[in-house]
């Protein structure tokens, strides 16, 4: 059995990561919870890295109408998978922005990944 | 590796009619998960307004039911009373009449309705013996009551951050917890029985110090069978060989999961904290 720890990572932006919650990198233990904010995003809470006040850190995911669940299915998916480093979303250096979890669901088309502390 | 278990509302609220008996105890964010907006009485249908309301009888009277809610048939039964005027207004013990908005104001979460005496078309006289019962309406087109995404109306909880299972009182006269097991969308077929409510914490999906919860109602005497529900939940270990995702309550989407079926499930609200 796989003991490593799995790790989350997210960017969004481009693919120059220099400035604060550009992108993140977590434990996939760290995820909170999950909610839908609208019907093309869905929330992620992920337990502070910062410790500043009282506030976990956001992912906001932009999806396809009315897929929340399916959105947080494929989240748990990535938490549970093997790891250890889980790419999200991601930025090659030069080109679009990818989003490997779109792979586990084809039907959430997820365009957009904004991190929030 | 965590396991995550996915909580879909469908609020639920009873109450007996003991204080001032034409309006119902207040709905709060509490007891119902969100206070529906005010509305004045008027013509409105339980689609656009998000909630069906109930007054199950508990002491026969005459002069009570208004004609228009008569011919709406028993909600549990269907029959539609027969006979003159009188009878049709008269209401015997364990009838189940549904309102309608035409008398029905909403103001602060409290439903007042006119009775019969001010309105023998849609009015209904509450008996202090009556109770109520309010529920969210399946396939509402209120986007504050319904299915449509926001907070406060689903949520994917991670079961590592699981805290408690606290019985909520529902069985003294001012908590009476009653609803509608089984039959059709509509109630026709089920039966009126005791409930029992079950209050779930979770730390703070936003992170601060006020927990999250979940309150649901379910069969009574389900409270054990919840709690080990729970405990499955948690240390099972789904998330080592599969995905770690459970769909616990799906209330509005009109199917039935395992838990709400095992656990005789009909109502499941929230208070998560704003992010």
């Amino acid at each position: 059995m796989n003991q490593n720890k799995n790790f989350l990572y997210s960017a969004n932006g481009d693919d120059a990561i220099s400035a604060t919650m550009e992108a993140l990198m977590f434990p996939a233990t760290a995820i909170t919870g999950m909610f839908g904010a609208s019907a093309t995003t869905t929330n992620v809470s992920i337990q502070t890295t910062t410790g500043a006040g009282n506030n976990n850190h956001q992912m906001l995911i932009t999806h396809a109408s009315l897929k929340n669940k399916e959105v947080m299915n494929a989240v748990v998916k990535l938490a549970n998978s093997a790891g250890p480093f889980t790419v999200i979303s991601a930025f090659p250096v030069g080109g679009p922005e990818l989003f490997p979890i779109n792979n586990l669901d084809g039907t959430i088309l997820v365009t957009n990944i904004a991190i929030t502390a | 590796m965590d396991n995550y278990v996915y909580f879909g509302k469908r609020s639920h609220f009873s109450c007996l009619a003991n204080g001032s008996v034409q309006t119902s105890d207040a709905l709060t964010a509490a007891n119902f998960g969100i206070v529906p907006a005010d509305f004045t009485a008027a013509t409105a249908t339980e689609e656009a307004q998000g909630y069906e309301m109930f007054i199950e009888t508990k002491e026969a009277n005459g002069s009570t039911r208004g004609t228009a809610l008569t011919a709406l048939g028993d909600v549990i039964t269907g029959e539609v009373k027969a006979g003159n005027a009188a009878a049709k207004a008269t209401t015997i013990i364990g009838d189940v009449t549904r309102l309608k908005f035409d008398t029905v104001g909403m103001s602060s979460g409290v439903l007042t309705v006119a009775n019969f005496g001010a309105d023998g078309t849609d009015g209904y006289l509450v008996d202090a013996a009556d109770r109520w019962i309010i529920r969210e309406k399946i396939g509402s087109t209120n986007n504050a009551l319904s299915d449509v995404p926001a907070i406060n109306q689903a949520a994917c909880l991670n079961m590592a951050n699981f805290i408690s299972a606290d019985p909520v009182d529902t069985a003294t006269a001012a908590t009476v917890g009653i609803g509608i097991i089984g039959g059709n969308a509509d109630g026709l077929g089920g039966t009126i029985a005791d409930i029992d409510q079950t209050l779930l914490s979770f730390k703070s999906v936003k992170g601060d110090a006020t927990n999250d919860t979940i309150l649901l109602t379910h069969t009574s005497g389900a409270y054990k069978d919840v709690c080990v529900a729970m405990e499955e939940l948690a240390n099972g270990t789904y998330h080592r060989n599969s995905k770690g995702y459970y769909t616990f309550t799906d209330l509005m989407s009109g199917k039935k999961t395992i838990w709400e079926q095992r656990l005789g499930i009909i109502g499941c609200s929230m208070v998560v904290q704003a992010v």
